[in-house]
């Protein structure tokens, strides 16, 4: 990875551009607001600066998970406008012909984008630091929450860097691979949360109108969470932070009755943000496969073409 | 070094590039010429492996092109008609970079770096920014990538497009020093006296087809001998556009208001015995002259007669 000359290329120009100290400014400072906001929030709930606040420490330690979440809306945000124009910019500035010229291979190439994106989202994350260390303290919090965070982190920019990579490689203009990059991820991220909920209502519907025993039965529906990073992540640092399984709260109890869930699905929660976490990974290594064969089409016409002639000697043969 | 044979390529209905023929030697200076859009550039990026050919085969140093991409891209430096730079990086680095994607790393990508930009004359603009440089320069450092693993075949895609005199000049003298180092060199351009001075063979392209190939040599005798003749007879025309149309040299005869004009393609003896003629039957021949040619004038005669539809033999 270190070697990938397209991810050192990629560093040098970004630390030489006024647009990255910019953003993590820009970035760092709506963290430091965000968490002086929850600590002053939590300070004037108490009623007093020095007598409840210690008390109700506790109550301040959410503030990481809170903070966790913000930062994993902002990455959302900012995955696609570090990684959208990685490929498609190179394109634009017709430097894509003379990479694809040199022995080096599509994959190095995508990889190289994903990991520079990658290691300036951790810039980012790195630079929030001081701010998500207020949360420290006031106590109560390990350094293996931070661990786990940084962890799924990974997963997430993976994920979303990886669909930044593929539309930037799929559409030629930049913008277009920034705003596609954001549908994508509004799908996965709301799309299944949309769904999930719909199918819900609709069966809540349905079983008001004949008979209602308070409990939904929604089949296998609960399995489109599993195409939804953020409710992995949620689950993941909500369970290291404070104990409580978001899965579990969504999944068992529902808005109008509980969720009958099928046994195979029972014996998923336990392990969802394993699983949840491994779909993420999976659909990221699809993504950066299609990116792949779509940098080099010429590649990819000649797997097509070779196929083919596979497909018709095989007829032929059959055929003698 | 380089046999393309009965290469095609289709954008649609669109025909790229028509069944073209071409055997490139080793260490030959080619030139690739024709309007904008005969297929130079397309024949370039399938030989560079940027485009795949509808059908057809490449051959580079008796290496299949389409079939061994990565031994090919070995071979080849490739320098397209337009690049685009990285604002922020240096020209060393820019160099570097390109090397380091070659598997050519550190203290061997410096020195060969280095000794390519002194090739170019950019020895003092090593730690400058590659968008402060001007047009010719930064055409000058891409030569000097493409030549970063040194590749036995370079494709250059009108590398003097957009330069000054001096710029090209310039490019014109570094082109053949390579060519004296034994690389061998395709260059496309639409300006063919401008190929003339430094190429040892040229092809003409039209329409995706290669109408001719040959040294330069032969294409300024072509030049010369497909000028037309014009003749200016007193009396006896008939007569006169009889004798010309006689004669095997003459393709055709056209009747202008003061004179006769003839495609005529005999050399200067030949010419001489058709003058003699029309005075032997007491035609009053008040000139007889043959349009100088030059390259340029046959190559929009060529191109001109293909878009027409007319033959070319």
């Amino acid at each position: 990875m270190i070697r990938n000359p397209i991810l050192k290329k990629e560093l040098v120009l970004g630390a030489r551009t006024i647009k990255l100290p910019v953003a993590l400014m820009i970035y760092s400072g709506i963290m430091v607001g965000a968490a002086m906001g929850i600590l002053n929030t939590a300070v004037n709930l108490t009623g007093s600066y020095y007598g409840n606040v210690l008390d109700n420490y506790n109550s301040l330690t959410t503030s990481f998970t809170l903070l966790a979440v913000m930062q994993l809306v902002m990455i959302c945000v900012i995955v696609p406008i570090l990684t959208a124009g990685s490929i498609a910019g190179e394109r634009e500035r017709q430097t894509l012909d003379i990479m694809l010229t040199a022995p080096i291979s599509s994959f190095s190439i995508v990889m190289g984008k994903l990991w520079s994106a990658i290691f300036n989202v951790f810039l980012f994350i790195i630079c929030s630091l001081p701010a998500m260390s207020i949360c420290f303290l006031y106590g109560g919090m390990k350094w293996n929450y931070l661990g786990i965070f940084l962890v799924c982190m990974l997963c997430i920019a993976f994920f979303d860097g990886a669909i930044g990579v593929w539309c930037s490689a799929r559409f030629r203009k930049t913008i277009v691979a920034v705003i596609m990059t954001m549908v994508i991820e509004l799908v996965f991220y709301i799309g299944t949360l949309v769904a999930f909920v719909c199918v819900y209502v609709y069966r809540y519907e349905q079983l008001v109108s004949v008979r209602f025993n308070g409990v939904v039965d929604v089949g296998p529906l609960p399995l489109i969470l599993l195409l939804n990073p953020a409710v992995g992540f949620c689950d993941t640092i909500f369970a290291a932070c404070t104990g409580t399984r978001i899965v579990d709260s969504m999944l068992s109890g529902g808005f109008f009755g509980s969720i009958k869930m099928s046994d195979f699905i029972s014996k998923l929660i336990p392990y969802w943000n394993w699983i949840s976490f491994g779909v993420t990974i999976l659909l990221g290594l699809y993504f950066v496969m299609i990116a792949t064969s779509r940098v080099n089409s010429v590649n990819r016409k000649e797997k097509h073409v070779k196929a083919k002639e596979k497909k018709k000697e095989k007829k032929r043969k059959k055929q003698e | 070094m380089l046999k393309i044979e009965h290469l095609n390529k289709q954008f649609g209905n669109f025909q790229a590039v028509d069944d073209l023929n071409l055997h490139i030697e080793k260490g030959e200076l080619f030139g690739f010429v024709g309007h904008n859009g005969a297929g130079k550039t397309t024949t370039m990026k399938i030989t560079a492996g940027l485009l795949d050919a509808t059908s057809g085969s490449i051959t580079i140093d008796g290496v299949n092109a389409f079939k061994e991409r990565k031994k090919i891209k070995r071979k080849i430096g490739y320098m397209p008609d337009f690049f685009g730079v990285y604002d922020n990086l240096k020209a060393l680095e820019y160099m570097e970079f390109y090397a380091s994607m070659y598997g050519i790393v550190g203290k061997q990508a410096r020195t060969t770096c280095l000794n390519l930009m002194e090739l170019v004359n950019l020895s003092d603009k090593t730690n400058a920014y590659v968008d402060s440089l001007s047009r010719g320069m930064k055409q000058r450092l891409c030569l000097a990538r493409s030549l970063v693993h040194n590749p036995e075949l370079l494709l250059l895609d009108e590398p003097a497009s957009g330069l000054d005199p001096r710029a090209r000049f310039e490019m014109k003298e570094i082109l053949k020093n390579l060519s004296s180092m034994g690389k061998t060199i395709i260059i496309s351009s639409h300006i063919l006296p401008e190929l003339a001075d430094m190429c040892t063979t040229i092809g003409i392209m039209q329409k995706g087809r290669l109408i001719m190939h040959g040294t330069v040599d032969d294409i300024q005798l072509k030049a010369m001998h497909a000028k037309p003749l014009h003749v200016r007879v007193l009396e006896n025309q008939e007569l006169a556009v009889q004798l010309l149309k006689e004669d095997p040299h003459t393709r055709r005869v056209s009747v202008r208001e003061d004179c006769l004009v003839a495609d005529y393609t005999g050399d200067d003896m030949d010419t001489a015995k058709l003058l003699k003629r029309l005075t032997d039957q007491d035609i009053p021949v008040e000139s007889f002259f043959k349009e100088k040619g030059n390259l340029e004038s046959l190559f929009l005669e060529l191109t001109e007669q293909k878009e027409d539809g007319g033959e070319q033999s």
